[in-house]
């Protein structure tokens, strides 16, 4: 993306790779080259704070949708508890 | 005295202990390291299944198996690594049998009113909150009109998952997760009027 080592690229950075920088899934390489390009456009930097924008929205909303429905871990976690005994003892461990 | 035990005895003492009570101490060891696992990923686990379409009743039990199969998994000495990716691989295969079993979808369409307000932060005035609930509902349409693999990656991702923890749980490229969040990104944020 850079045209020498100081000089970011005026070519815009495409959504996919904006997502992978926030998403921390470029190589360093990779994320400092976007880096430098957004430090140098204004264009592009606003569409990064959108993406965020659009991640959080989507993250509050996966969480509003079911959290409500979720019931407390007492009983299941004693469940598993109890089955993990059951497998657990000498007689049931012949895998 | 003449009861003592000599010197190579006790060095060979540790294969005294029956083999049954060392299986027994292995195995609990297996247990705890699980009910620490269980109280770390229970909730992201859930939520998964049941945005693939199982009810809460039905994700729990998938949830149950899950654990037991990581307890024979651990217990045969299977690797360690990435027990994260495992977990969402193993809880995925379960919900969509279970999902197959029951004859169910991905399509909801109980309580979206309620989801939308449910949650929201209580310290803004109402129109604000109204707002954020509009903007909830409207994303959540979205989402749900997104390709099943598409809600996947989303969910995931959501969940904290890397891409190729990701693309190991749904069995797809590392650029095809990358290009599906693009996409589904994409649509989230013109529904969002961005």
């Amino acid at each position: 993306m850079q045209h020498k080592d100081s000089e970011p690229s005026m070519h815009h950075v495409q959504d996919e790779e904006l997502i992978c920088l926030a998403d921390g899934e470029l190589t360093p390489k990779q994320a400092a080259q976007v880096d430098a390009h957004l430090e140098a456009c204004w264009e592009c930097r606003a569409r990064m704070e959108e993406i965020q924008c659009t991640i959080t929205g989507f993250v509050r909303t996966h969480h509003a949708e079911f959290d409500g429905q979720l019931p407390p871990a007492d009983g299941p976690r004693a469940l598993l508890r109890a089955r993990l005994a059951e497998r657990g003892s000498p007689s049931q461990t012949r895998w | 005295m003449g009861t003592e035990m000599p010197p190579s005895s006790y060095e060979n003492a540790s294969f005294a202990v029956p083999s049954a009570v060392r299986r027994s101490a292995k195995a609990s060891g297996i247990e705890r390291e699980i009910m620490e696992l269980f109280d770390e990923f229970r909730c992201p686990l859930l939520r998964y299944s049941v945005s693939m379409g199982l009810s809460i009743h039905d994700a729990e039990e998938v949830i149950q198996e899950v654990f037991l199969a990581l307890f024979r998994h651990l217990h045969l000495g299977r690797s360690r690594s990435n027990l994260r990716g495992w977990l969402f691989r193993v809880t995925h295969n379960l919900a969509l049998k279970e999902r197959l079993a029951n004859h169910t979808s991905l399509e909801r369409t109980a309580g979206d009113a309620s989801v939308a307000a449910e949650h929201a932060d209580p310290s803004p005035g109402p129109e604000a909150q109204l707002s954020e609930a509009q903007r909830r509902y409207r994303l959540l349409a979205v989402v749900r009109a997104l390709p099943d693999n598409d809600q996947h990656c989303l969910r995931l991702r959501a969940e904290g998952l890397r891409y190729r923890e990701i693309a190991t749980v749904l069995g797809m490229s590392l650029g095809a997760v990358s290009i599906s969040l693009t996409r589904s990104l994409a649509r989230l944020a013109r529904a969002d009027g961005r």
